[in-house]
């Protein structure tokens, strides 16, 4: 009896095992293929190759030197970051609303921040280049920011807002009888105990700047502002080398990851704060 | 009295940015695509003279009849394969097993990485000269020729291939949370009555993760339907427009063809249909949920 149960906890775990490896490769495939091809010489691209078979840094050199990827990288820092910060501020101070005070409205607004998580960046778009041309805000950093930043704000309100209900209001009170503003209260007492959501929230904003790639490819148009993905996505159309490709595309994914490796801990439970409620 | 005043208006004035940021990016500008629609306008959205329903035709054509069959097909298989595999990875990842934590971080990696680098490196890793996967599939002996995955017949299949490997992590993450929320009693009850594997799942776990998977299902429709750079990354809608879904016929009626009338007729269309959708799939859920 005792024997059956652990052949069967041994077949369960083989059964899980073999799910998780299956998807972890495919998982890592593209990733991998990238990474080795990064590494191959130009004339070597034709060989069949499972393994990396050389080590040619130098790709990387070259990319950099031979196209402009710092300009590329240095467009695609400005709209991750630029759109983490805006999205931070806005969620918190939205968020700190819904969650201490009641008002008019609030279920409304709560109801808008679940809808415009369904408006795709296609739909906008179009009428978007119009109004950036008529208002001159066309090429410009802060246009592709302000769209990417209400394509990323309503997960991060109702993550925030969600761990806002969990603090107890009672620090925020006795700091309002020391005469402390409610804003006051909640960068000195709320935020410093919110760090894993403001976390999340930065994770979550950042890596939607960092996938901005319509934005920036519709409503700009000189060199400055093309982003990594638009820049690589125009250097595949070319017909730039592979291997090039595969450095570019390997830098470009590096950010992401480290954010995301750093930040996982927070991460799970911060995805998914919107969908349970 | 004053004081009063003001600490009715603050949640208001907490609110104004996210409100101003709602007004820019989404009101007004869905506000000009509705009247774009019944309008003659110019590339940057100058109005010419109004066109009544002549914008709206192009959407009983067979063209785009079969546009929109072709992102349906894309729409269900895509979401059906991300709740199969999603569903078993949860699954096989939520009761403890040696390696958990590093499977649970490696699980999620597609998540992170943006549209078009996915589109990139797929490309390269699925081209049919020398591919790693043909490389492999020939090597193995199991093909003798080199598959072309981007090829008129196999595209489709091959982009929503590249969507399920893009999107099952976001449910991995949905469902593994969710599975966290079930009490260890259900189970231990569940075991006396002798309801395990299959039953377990069936009648027990699925029930109660129901509610989490009708939310993610509804997200991971309405993005579906709207994923522009993954696929026009990798295919541009082609070859022979195998891949041209509803985003990118608006994006090409729109930049390409300057047609901004008809651009935005099908976009409202587009936007009526996703929200009709999510509204029952949500409107079912809480019904049940109550």
């Amino acid at each position: 009896m005792k024997r059956k149960r652990r052949n069967k906890t041994i077949r369960d775990y083989i059964v899980r095992y073999l799910v998780i490896i299956v998807w972890v490769v495919i998982a890592l495939l593209p990733i991998y293929t990238a990474f080795i091809t990064s590494l191959t010489p130009f004339e070597k691209l034709g060989e069949r190759m499972l393994y990396p078979k050389y080590f040619a840094w130098e790709n990387y050199a070259e990319v950099v030197a031979q196209t402009p990827m710092w300009e590329y990288l240095k467009a695609s820092v400005i709209y991750a970051v630029g759109t983490s910060i805006f999205t931070i501020i806005i969620s918190i101070l939205a968020a700190y609303a819904l969650s201490r005070f009641r008002f008019r409205f609030k279920v409304a607004f709560m109801m808008l921040i679940v809808a415009i998580q369904v408006i795709p960046q296609i739909v906008i778009v179009t009428p978007l280049y119009g109004l950036s041309n008529s208002t001159g805000l066309y090429d410009t950093y802060i246009v592709v920011v302000l769209a990417m930043v209400a394509s990323a704000i309503a997960n991060p309100i109702l993550l925030l807002k969600g761990f806002f209900d969990s603090i107890s209001s009672t620090l925020e009170e006795a700091a309002a009888v020391d005469g402390c503003t409610r804003l006051g209260a909640l960068v000195k007492i709320i935020l410093p105990i919110s760090l894993p959501a403001v976390t999340t929230a930065f994770a979550l904003s950042f890596f939607t700047g960092w996938d901005a790639y319509l934005y920036p490819m519709i409503l700009t148009s000189s060199p400055g502002k093309v982003s990594m993905t638009v820049g690589l996505s125009r250097m595949k159309d070319i017909v730039t080398p592979w291997n090039w490709i595969m450095s570019g595309t390997i830098i470009a994914i590096i950010p992401p990851i480290l954010i995301y490796l750093i930040a996982q801990k927070y991460l799970i439970e911060g995805l998914t704060a919107g969908s349970d409620k | 009295m004053n004081l009063k005043r003001k600490r009715k208006a603050l949640p208001y004035i907490f609110l104004v940015p996210a409100i101003v940021i709602i007004i820019m990016i989404f009101a007004i500008p869905l506000f000009n695509l509705l009247w774009y629609s019944f309008a003659k306008v110019d590339l940057i959205g100058n109005f010419n003279s109004w066109a009544g329903f002549n914008n709206y035709k192009y959407l009983v054509t067979e063209t785009f009849t079969k546009t929109l069959g072709r992102t349906m097909i894309w729409v269900v298989c895509g979401i059906a394969g991300i709740f199969l595999v999603g569903t078993i990875l949860a699954l096989a990842l939520n009761k403890p097993i040696p390696g958990r934590g590093f499977f649970r971080t490696v699980v999620i990696i597609p998540w992170v990485i943006p549209h078009v680098f996915a589109g990139t490196m797929w490309s390269w890793v699925l081209n049919s000269t020398n591919g790693i996967v043909n490389t492999l599939l020939l090597d193995l002996g199991l093909i003798k020729e080199p598959i072309s995955f981007l090829g008129a017949e196999l595209a489709l299949a091959t982009v929503i291939f590249i969507r399920i490997w893009k999107g099952v992590p976001f449910l991995v993450m949905s469902l593994l949370s969710a599975l966290q929320t079930i009490p260890a009693e259900v189970e231990e009850a569940a075991k006396l009555d002798g309801a395990l594997g299959w039953k377990y799942f069936w009648h027990i776990t699925l029930p109660l993760l129901r509610p989490v998977m009708v939310m993610s299902g509804t997200i991971l429709m309405a993005w579906s339907f709207t994923i522009f750079d993954l696929v026009y990354v990798i295919t541009g809608g082609g070859p022979l427009n195998a891949t041209e879904l509803l985003s990118i016929t608006i994006y090409k009626k729109a930049f390409i063809n300057g047609d901004m009338g008809g651009a935005s007729a099908i976009a409202i269309f587009t936007m009526l249909f996703v929200s009709v959708i999510a509204f029952f799939l949500m409107k079912r859920n809480s019904k049940e949920a109550d």
